[in-house]
């Protein structure tokens, strides 16, 4: 909410300087936004009379004026249409600067001399108003500067408003807090007013057929007033607060809303059909065109004011255009009424309709102060549009409202707080703030806030109040004693922290991506119509389509990130995410969240060097990555299987990863079409996806240390030739096999595939270490199992050794 | 022959012992490896035995290459290694072989940090569901339907009734629906508010921390929240706690610190105010505790939470907040 300085302290004394002030509310739990000084650099601007008004010979909108600038009579040009002899207007002299900058010159405009500008209020960066130059009372005197005969230096506070206290989205709801917080009187606006029409029974009726989504209808009405513009000053104040000015009865409607916080709405009296006002539920599908010209269907939750026959507004959100003020506009009825917040919040949600008067309504209006507003705006009126005020106002008040009786306990308020205030202080607080505070006991307050306080209906509501006037800055600090926790944190957040270490050691760097990805990115996996990549949940409101779907994968959001490096020259990536997974679950509300972490290396694995070429990245580098992270994690038993077709992979270079046979996750080379939509053709994309949830349940493993060998290994290599389609994996199982205990590991050194060899077969080779647990090997013996074992693998793989 | 062929492997395995330059390996090579060298002169004679024996001789050749081979190879590597440090001039500022080495997201060392130094206060990390109930979320945080404090956060729905969680405080009911007092526990983790501009990403994260047991105070609160300001950002940090509202803690406070870029003179970071919001707080609303079954009369406890993204925009000197969500490698790579 914004509003000025200079009307708060129409209501309460400041002495403090802005941004103190602006400290103060703060600390009080009003958060100043922003503080602007307004109104400022108009020093140079001077009261001008305007002496004659001619046309301009060479321009019909044109005319040449004769000002008196206090003792110079001086020739201006102005095309306004407002101009006439007598009149006292703004005027900058050559030299002066205007505030959007432009520095006054004399001029010929059309041949004609003109030695000034006479100024419209926006063109001082008063109000938003052009229609014609501004024009001063008639009392002051030609040469003044303006802003010494005019208030316009004034300062805009921007105050956020919590939900909770509506009673500070008014003028007065502030200076009520300032007051508090500085011992000052809250000095209230006047209402009295002098009602010279006939009695308002005579004139109206008021009927609420909805009591519960209307507590409470006043009405009064003036007859015979004069439309016009409103006086400066209250076009001025409605600019700073963000209010357009429209004419003097609406401008004070919504004056009196800023100003006490109770919206009003005027009517055109003549307009109502029988002249009365019946407050009643809209009836299902019907219509009604409200005042910014957009027409509505209602239903039976949208609460309506009616006259005699139809719909005239929407209760407490907008007016309608039926009924609106208007030129001919000769009588008002202005209503000053309560609506139930809940049944304004739903008719404000469904028409899509958010007001000044639906932002007060849906968190509570002062019901005790429906009158008072009313009466204030009568006066408003009168003042500024003349007319004769009926005798009386009618209120209608079906649910009189009853403050809560709350029971405030000091010792216990003390011990929330960590204060040690008593119970007069704590009584003092709560009487700052308009509270009517009894004693009760020693010990007991029994506290009845005023009606505007809708937020106060706990004692725990009361123990804030006594905090904030006491001020949270002087509560003292302590320490909780807090017991240790009787469990360990979850296992996954510990593997998390591991994990995310040993994969940064390995080169990776972390990403984060959005959950949310674009369908059209599973179709790109190449994802089949049963796969569980399809399963997603979908958001109803999505920012953009590319955000509507919750990922059921994290390949999409790596590949999205390559493909951005990449084009921004980075060689070689080398990505991770840790993250959920989100899967529809039959029969439940809420979607599977699964953990995945996955990594995707791109380009090079090594940039030249002077110890080495460049390379490209291959699927042994990130089936080396996986390994070296599993393992890292405690897993040992790990094996890398050819498996059926993924979602995004490459069928030939690509493998599931298991642990005892239960599957962990993914491992190859993303498919060539995939590659082509993310634009990574020419780098190559690798990736790994491991299941987090299945890795854990083969964690349970503890390490149990065993002994060092003893005795010293022996190594044998061997090198064949096998069959180009032979896993390595199979030859491992034949040495292990026949091996038995005695083979401690075997090693691939050397991996030949190329012209110098039949193209069906490869060259192999490799180094086993022997070792017995209980000895040192006798040489014959290890070259008898070794070649027992060159046997078995022959007849197994069809192998031969390698010659020469 | 079975025996001369083991004295060769002897023999040379000695000689490849001493070789300490590419040139004797190459020597070497040619010895004993080479076409015309004296294992393959040895293989030749394997012809000339009776056939009986052949293929037991023949293999043990074999064996004998593939030892001395590999013994070869391993020297010239350990020769080759040699090579840098060992020549006559060693540049040591040749950049050395360094093994590529990989970065966390800020995100994630920001929120690593928070938990710390809540971990070492006694508070356990727990974690809770992305996409969550409207009961968690919103309901039993005492925010009913209908509540205009609901305009607060704009949320993303999944259904009527199913969201994405707009702040991490659902963990809070969650937790203490699980276990009774005492409670305290320390929640990271991403949020999502329909939301998204210069300074606004549709996900983000956050922390929430909460404290229940009997006779906690908002003096404790502040204690708290203190030394944890004073870890995060320096014990010379001066602090502020103002009044606010947030539907689930009563009395509510926004933590402020002196802004860490201009130091309270006023600065663009800080909107001129000199303080920089960096928290949310409160005593958990009685309301809550209705929820989860918890009696007000007995217990009482505190909540906050912060802004991730915001910390570590203060923390870092990060000035966009995209910037978190582009995963662009200049921008990782200095963490």
């Amino acid at each position: 909410m914004k509003l000025t300085l200079n009307w708060v302290k129409d209501y309460v004394d400041i002495e403090m300087p802005p941004d103190e002030l602006g400290e103060l509310l703060t600390m009080s739990g009003l958060e100043v936004e922003g503080i602007e000084a307004v109104g400022q650099g108009l020093d140079d601007i001077v009261v001008a009379k305007i002496l004659s008004v001619r046309p301009h010979p060479e321009a019909d909108r044109l005319f040449m004026c004769q000002v008196d600038t206090g003792g110079e009579n001086i020739p201006v040009v102005c095309g306004a249409p407002n101009l006439k002899e007598g009149l006292l207007a703004p005027l900058a002299l050559p030299g002066t600067r205007l505030p959007d900058g432009t520095v006054v010159k004399e001029s010929r405009i059309r041949g004609e001399l003109s030695k000034g500008i006479l100024l419209a209020e926006d063109e001082m960066g008063l109000t938003e108003d052009h229609t014609g130059i501004m024009i001063l009372p008639s009392t002051l005197t030609p040469g003044k500067s303006l802003p010494a005969v005019v208030p316009l230096s004034d300062w805009v506070f921007d105050v956020d408003i919590t939900p909770n206290r509506p009673d500070c989205a008014s003028v007065i709801g502030i200076a009520r807090e300032i007051a508090a917080a500085t011992g000052k009187r809250l000095k209230l606006p006047e209402v009295e007013t002098e009602e010279t029409g006939p009695a308002i029974e005579g004139l109206t009726s008021i009927t609420i057929d909805d009591p519960i989504g209307c507590p409470r209808y006043a009405a009064g009405i003036i007859q015979g007033i004069s439309l016009g513009p409103s006086p400066f000053w209250m076009k001025y104040r409605l600019y700073l607060s963000g209010v357009r000015s429209i004419n003097n009865i609406v401008d004070v409607s919504n004056y009196v809303m800023l100003e006490t916080g109770q919206p009003l709405h005027a009517f055109d009296y003549n307009r109502l059909r029988e002249n009365r006002i019946v407050v009643r539920r809209a009836a299902e599908g019907e219509a009604f065109s409200t005042l910014d010209g957009q027409t509505h269907t209602l239903n039976s939750e949208t609460l309506m004011i009616c006259d005699g026959e139809r719909a005239v507004a929407v209760a407490g959100i907008m007016g309608g255009l039926n009924s609106e003020i208007f030129a001919g506009t000769e009588n008002v009825l202005v209503e000053s009424a309560i609506f139930d917040p809940v049944t304004i919040r739903r008719g404000s949600k469904r028409l899509g309709l958010s007001t000044e008067a639906s932002y007060r309504f849906e968190r509570g209006a002062d019901i005790g102060g429906a009158t008072t507003a009313l009466k204030r705006a009568l006066l408003l009126f009168y003042r500024l549009a003349g007319g004769k005020i009926a005798r009386g106002i009618i209120d209608n008040y079906p649910r009189a409202h009853t403050p809560p009786h709350i029971n405030l306990r000091v010792d216990r308020t003390n011990r929330f707080l960590g204060t040690a205030f008593s119970r007069d202080v704590i009584s003092g607080y709560l009487g700052a703030l308009e509270m009517e505070v009894n004693n009760i006991n020693e010990n007991e307050l029994l506290v009845k806030p005023p009606s505007f306080r809708v937020d106060i209906i706990r004692e725990a509501d009361l123990m804030e109040e006594v905090a904030r006037l006491g001020g949270y800055d002087n509560i003292p600090v302590t320490t909780p004693s807090i017991r240790p926790p009787e469990e360990g944190e979850t296992p996954e957040l510990l593997l998390r922290d591991q994990a995310r270490s040993i994969i940064t050691g390995l080169g990776f760097t972390e990403i984060i991506t959005y959950s949310f990805i674009s369908p059209d990115s599973i179709d790109i996996l190449g994802a089949e119509k049963e796969s569980p990549l399809r399963s997603f949940v979908r958001l109803i409101n999505p920012l953009s389509v590319d955000q509507s779907i919750m990922r059921t994968s994290l390949l999409p959001g790596l590949l999205e990130t390559a493909k951005n490096n990449i084009f921004n020259q980075e060689k070689g990536l080398k990505l991770f995410e840790w993250g959920k997974l989100f899967f529809r679950k039959e029969g439940e509300q809420l979607p599977l969240e699964k953990i995945h972490l996955s990594a995707i290396m791109t380009g090079l694995y090594r940039q030249k060097s002077w110890y080495g070429h460049e390379r490209p990245v291959d699927f042994y580098d990130i089936k080396g990555a996986a390994e070296a992270l599993l393992k890292g994690l405690g897993l040992d038993d790990i094996d890398f299987q050819r498996d059926t077709a993924s979602a995004g992979y490459d069928p030939e270079i690509s493998a599931g990863i298991y642990c005892s046979g239960s599957a962990l996750g993914k491992v190859g080379r993303v498919s060539a079409g995939v590659m082509e939509a993310y634009d990574l053709k020419d780098e190559g994309a690798f990736v790994f996806e491991l299941d987090i949830h299945a890795l854990l349940e083969r964690l349970y493993k503890t390490i149990k240390l065993r002994p060092f060998a003893k005795y010293p290994a022996v190594y044998r290599d061997i090198s064949m030739i096998v069959d180009r389609r032979l896993e390595s994996a199979g030859i491992f199982k034949v040495v292990e096999k026949e091996g038995g205990d005695l083979v401690e590991s075997v090693q691939i050194f050397d991996l030949y595939e190329g012209e110098k060899i039949d193209p069906s077969e490869k060259a192999i080779a490799f180094r086993i270490c022997y070792r017995s647990e209980h000895g040192t090997l006798d040489g014959g013996k290890v070259n008898r199992l070794h070649e027992s074992i060159i046997d078995k693998i022959r007849n197994e793989t069809g192998g031969r050794l390698k010659e020469g | 022959m079975k025996e001369q062929l083991l004295k060769l492997e002897k023999e040379a395995l000695l000689e490849l012992k001493g070789i300490n330059d590419p040139s004797g390996l190459e020597k070497f090579r040619i010895k004993y490896l080479g076409k015309k060298g004296l294992l393959t002169a040895g293989m030749k004679k394997l012809k000339d035995l009776p056939a009986g024996e052949r293929p037991e001789a023949g293999k043990l050749a074999n064996v004998v290459k593939g030892n001395l081979t590999g013994h070869f190879e391993e020297a010239r590597e350990r020769v080759a290694s040699g090579k840098a440090e060992g020549a006559s001039f060693l540049d040591v500022t040749l950049p050395g072989r360094e093994p590529l080495r990989g970065n966390l997201h800020p995100v994630t060392l920001v929120i690593k940090e928070v938990c710390q130094i809540f971990s070492r206060m006694g508070f356990m990390v727990v974690k809770g569901p992305n996409v969550e109930l409207d009961y968690y979320n919103f309901e039993a945080l005492n925010l009913p339907k209908d509540h205009p404090a609901r305009d607060m956060q704009d949320t993303f729905y999944i259904s009527g009734n199913v969201v994405l969680r707009t702040h991490t405080s659902p963990i809070q009911i969650r937790v203490m629906e699980a276990k009774k007092p005492p409670v305290s526990v320390i929640a990271p983790g991403k949020v999502y508010r329909r939301d998204s501009d210069v300074s606004h990403t549709p996900m983000f994260h956050q922390v929430e921390g909460l404290l229940v047991d009997k006779d906690v105070s908002f003096g404790d609160l502040k204690g708290t929240l203190t030394s944890f300001v004073h870890q995060m950002f320096g014990s010379d940090t001066s602090l502020r706690f103002r009044p606010s509202f947030f539907p689930f803690t009563e009395p509510s406070a926004e933590v402020d610190i002196r802004c860490v870029m201009c130091g309270g003179k006023g600065c663009r970071t800080c909107s001129h105010t000199g303080w920089l919001e960096i928290l949310g707080s409160g005593m958990v609303d009685p309301n809550v505790y209705g929820f989860v079954d918890y009696d007000p009369e007995v217990y009482t406890g505190f909540a906050f939470g912060m802004g991730i993204e915001r910390i570590a925009m203060l923390k870092y000197g990060i000035n966009d907040i995209q910037l978190f969500f582009k995963n662009d490698m200049r921008f990782l790579r200095q963490f």
